[in-house]
């Protein structure tokens, strides 16, 4: 009992020290955030346009674009991951390109070529699909590790390299990649060097019966895609993106990421837990949350929204567990509830 | 112990205690959740965004028909009594699980006394372990449910030391115990003072009473076979077997119908339970061997020798005053009981009744000093199995002598953080504006403190807008009052803003406001239960 005074009182102490920091007045400065806030909406309303139902999953490649990273959509035929990304693609006023990944696809084919111009007498540069700043990859287990590792390079250093020439990759740059979890023959898994590279992995889902009796409404005629119109641009983009690193993190909620994570190396199903760079990832995409929400500080609900997309596809889990049925979903959501969040008492 | 789950203590060994269903289950809800929840609460006041996304109609509905099947399972393993039926089910386990630690440890003492005559006195000192549980069940409710932390534990103390002292005296009072005797029955009494303590501390799970039931048979087998091999008259030795094996069972059956099975058998636990069975026969046969007479008289000798050496501190603090008693008389000593009505000391001449107290400070002062260190020893082992068991939230789990080396040191500096948190509240209140954060924090936990009283404790995984929300489905009136108070704190905690004066005076008088309603649960206030594990906050 000596114990929890001693605890109590260094937790109590712990807690004082933390409230002495301060944000910065208004970190995104001058209304900023209410400004991601206001064009969040409306990109929101426009891909709800296209895909019905699924708001928190628009919401959050939203946050994955806003927060620079990378988007994973696996879920099984028909559900609308390709006509979510090009409903984004086109909300958001981007160049947009698609990739369909097969087995005899190169990297030449999705990086660009150098070729000889039989005019000029020199080599030229054609540029790939990648060089776009939305890109939809279809179905990425269908092409070889060598491809894939093409794409590797794109999505951490966005830039890609072609001979001896380095080109950098324009700017704002998503990859939305797509991946179908049945009729697994023949394609080749992400390894996990990869998946880390992923921000986010989603699944869509289902619509319930209302939803899908809206889709067959909305579709039988037009095609609500053509209808969309742009809400920002590539460059007023790039700076919201900007606004969203400044989004403030409190010393309370960075402790709450980082015990999340540590969590997930400790869990007794887990063999390889979160990285570094997967505390990095729910830190950025808490910000990129909490700016679409119109707030300028993260709280550790955000963190809490995001802790599975970002981390489920970055654990490992052990043989047995795997056997037992459990899913890295399941062990997220475990640790979720028995992380303590910090709050006051 | 195997199997021993010390509950609460922040950190990230402590084990699970099921969060709200609200939370997680709303974790992928995002932002149309807004839409869904609006309409689903249309008697409410008006909700914010961020407590609606917090709290689903879907994450009620299924958080509500979650919360009936977790609430017994949570009291069983939170420090609270939840619902009836489950206070009345944590009570059931724990007590066969005392009456099974009992039934060892007196089988153990009547051995031991038995051979080496210590005059102990069984009856007396079987009551230490079931009144430690009942004042251990007692503590941990009242500052669960109150959240008064310090009185609670006081007096804890101050029961523990006065019923061990008068069972050790009670064990004396009418036979003159043999040398000795009186230390062995201090010790036996803060040990099974130290049993029961650390069973009102434990989180009932399936697999902790398998623990508790396979170590226990260890040590009641062991302890049958030494008294056989020591022909030491065990007259109740036949009944004790299938009574312990008996409790044994009603406490895994209890155990397991607060679990989420409901009583359903599950065959690998009882495999479990069965390998353990013929585990613990392997391992009492191979202990037996060890316990000789001769390894228990020397133990006798060793606690009689530890007497010696405790007479002989007393009489070197007597020989601090100087001895002018005449050559020839018979002084009465320190240790013996009174020569006469006064003694002699250094030409003063000291009534009985003084040195009698002087005495017994002695002792007391001796008995509080084994105390603490006995207990202190128990929570850092105890600690660290479970830290080396569970493995969550240690980065490097260090060999026991290490941990406890560090972790005596921690608690030792963690005295230090008194006059540093004394100093911490007196810059508090210098910085001027963060008086008014600190009146924030203060109404927030206020708010915390009375709900608890109200049967919602916050657990430690919720945020402040999931516990609003929880709180708000059971007392819809109080929605509006709850949602400011939560958002205002949520500023300040995680944003760091500094709220001006007018602000904090506006929450003030909303709590205010809250207090004075005349709340009465909502019609998912009951259904909710609240019986999550109250993991120490």
């Amino acid at each position: 009992m000596a114990e929890r005074w001693g605890e109590a009182m260094g937790a109590r102490v712990r807690d004082d020290e933390a409230w002495i920091e301060r944000a910065p007045a208004d970190p995104c400065g001058n209304g900023r955030v209410e400004q991601v806030a206001r064009i969040a909406s409306a990109f929101l309303a426009n891909v709800n346009q296209v895909i019905v139902g699924k708001p928190a999953v628009a919401e959050l490649v939203l946050v994955a674009l806003l927060a620079e990273g990378h988007v994973l959509l696996e879920d099984v035929p028909g559900m609308g991951k390709t006509m979510l990304a090009r409903a984004a693609a086109a909300s958001l006023g981007c160049e947009f390109r698609r990739i369909q990944c097969t087995p005899d696809l190169l990297p030449s084919d999705v990086t660009g070529v150098q070729y000889f111009d039989q005019r000029s007498g020199s080599f030229s540069f054609r540029p790939g699909p990648l060089m776009s700043n939305l890109v939809l990859v279809d179905e990425i287990n269908r092409a070889t590790p060598r491809t894939q590792s093409a794409l590797l390079e794109a999505m951490q250093e966005r830039q890609v390299t072609v001979d001896v020439e380095t080109l950098p990759l324009p700017n704002p740059f998503l990859v939305m990649a797509t991946q179908n979890p049945v009729e697994l023959e023949g394609t080749f898994p992400l390894p996990e060097a990869q998946l880390d590279r992923f921000l986010l992995r989603l699944r869509v889902g289902y619509p319930d019966a209302e939803e899908e009796g809206e889709i067959l409404a909305r579709y039988r005629e037009d095609d609500p895609l053509s209808g969309l119109v742009p809400v920002t641009t590539a460059a007023q983009l790039t700076e919201l993106q900007g606004f969203c690193r400044e989004v403030f993190v409190s010393t309370a909620v960075r402790e709450y990421v980082v015990a999340l994570s540590r969590a997930t190396r400790d869990h007794v199903d887990v063999k390889l837990g979160a990285s570094p760079r997967a505390s990095l990832a729910l830190q950025r995409a808490g910000q990129a949350l909490a700016a679409v929400r119109g707030r300028d500080f993260v709280l550790p609900d955000d963190v809490k929204h995001v802790a599975v997309p970002v981390l489920a596809h970055r654990l490992t889990l052990h043989t047995e567990a795997r056997l037992r049925g459990r899913t890295a979903e399941q062990v997220v959501e475990e640790l979720l509830r028995s992380v303590g969040v910090p709050v006051e008492g | 112990m195997t199997g021993l789950e010390e509950r609460g203590a922040a950190g990230a060994a402590s084990t699970a205690a099921v969060g709200a269903g609200f939370g997680s289950a709303a974790t992928g809800a995002g932002g149309a959740a807004t839409a869904a929840a609006a309409g689903a609460a249309p008697s409410a006041s008006p909700v914010s965004a961020d407590v609606a996304s917090a709290g689903t109609a879907d994450a009620v509905k299924a958080a509500s028909a979650a919360a009936a099947a977790m609430s017994v399972r949570d009291a069983l393993t939170g420090s609270w009594m939840g619902t009836p039926v489950a206070g009345l089910l944590r009570v059931g386990v724990l007590g066969t699980l005392a009456a099974m630690e009992l039934m060892c440890a007196l089988v153990i003492l009547w051995i031991v006394d038995d051979r080496v005559s210590f005059g102990l006195n069984l009856v007396t000192l079987a009551v230490l372990l079931p009144l430690a549980l009942v004042v251990g069940l007692a503590v941990e409710h009242r500052r669960s449910s109150r959240g008064g932390r310090f009185l609670p534990t006081i007096l804890a103390w101050v029961v523990a030391v006065a019923a061990i002292t008068t069972v050790a005296m009670m064990s004396s009072l009418f036979v003159t115990p043999p040398e000795g005797g009186r230390l062995a029955g201090l010790l036996c009494g803060v040990v099974l003072w130290g049993l029961g303590t650390r069973l009102s501390l434990l989180r009932v799970r399936f697999a902790t009473v398998v623990g508790e039931f396979q170590f226990g048979l260890v040590i009641l087998l062991t302890a049958l076979f030494t008294g056989h091999h020591l022909e030491a008259s065990l007259p109740f030795a036949v009944l004790v077997g299938p009574a312990y094996v008996t409790l044994g069972m009603v406490g895994l059956g209890l155990a397991r119908s607060g679990g989420r099975a409901g009583g359903s058998l599950r065959r690998g636990s009882w495999l479990l339970v069965a390998a353990g069975v013929m585990v613990v026969l392997v391992l009492s046969a191979a202990l037996t061997a060890l316990l000789t007479p001769e390894a228990l008289r020397a133990m006798g000798r060793a606690i009689a020798w530890l007497w010696a050496q405790v007479e002989r501190v007393f009489a070197a603090v007597a020989s601090w005053f100087p001895d002018d008693t005449p050559a020839g008389s018979e002084g009465p000593g320190w240790g013996s009981p009174g020569g006469g009505a006064e003694e002699t000391v250094g030409g003063q001449v000291l009534p009985e009744s003084v040195l009698s107290v002087v005495r017994a400070g002695y002792t007391v002062f001796a008995v509080v000093l084994a105390v603490v260190v006995v207990y202190v020893l128990t929570v850092r082992v105890v600690a660290w199995s479970r830290i080396s068991r569970t493995g969550t939230g240690a980065a490097n789990v260090e060999r026991l002598r290490g941990a406890f080396a560090s972790d005596f040191r921690r608690w030792l500096t963690s005295w230090w953080r008194w006059p540093k948190w004394l100093v911490s509240m007196f810059r508090r209140r210098r910085l001027g504006g963060d008086a008014d954060t600190a009146s924030v924090r203060d109404v927030y936990r206020k708010l915390l403190a009375w709900a608890a009283a109200h049967g919602y404790r916050r657990s430690e995984a919720e945020t402040p807008f999931e516990f609003a929300a929880a709180l708000i489905l059971a007392y819809p009136e109080a929605a509006q009052g709850l949602e400011t108070l939560t958002r205002a704190y949520v500023e300040v905690r995680y944003g760091s803003r500094v709220p001006c004066g007018d602000e904090v005076r506006s929450l003030r008088e909303v709590w205010a406001e809250l207090r004075r309603m005349d709340l009465r649960k909502g019609s998912n206030g009951g259904a909710m239960g609240r019986g999550h594990g109250c993991a120490g906050a």
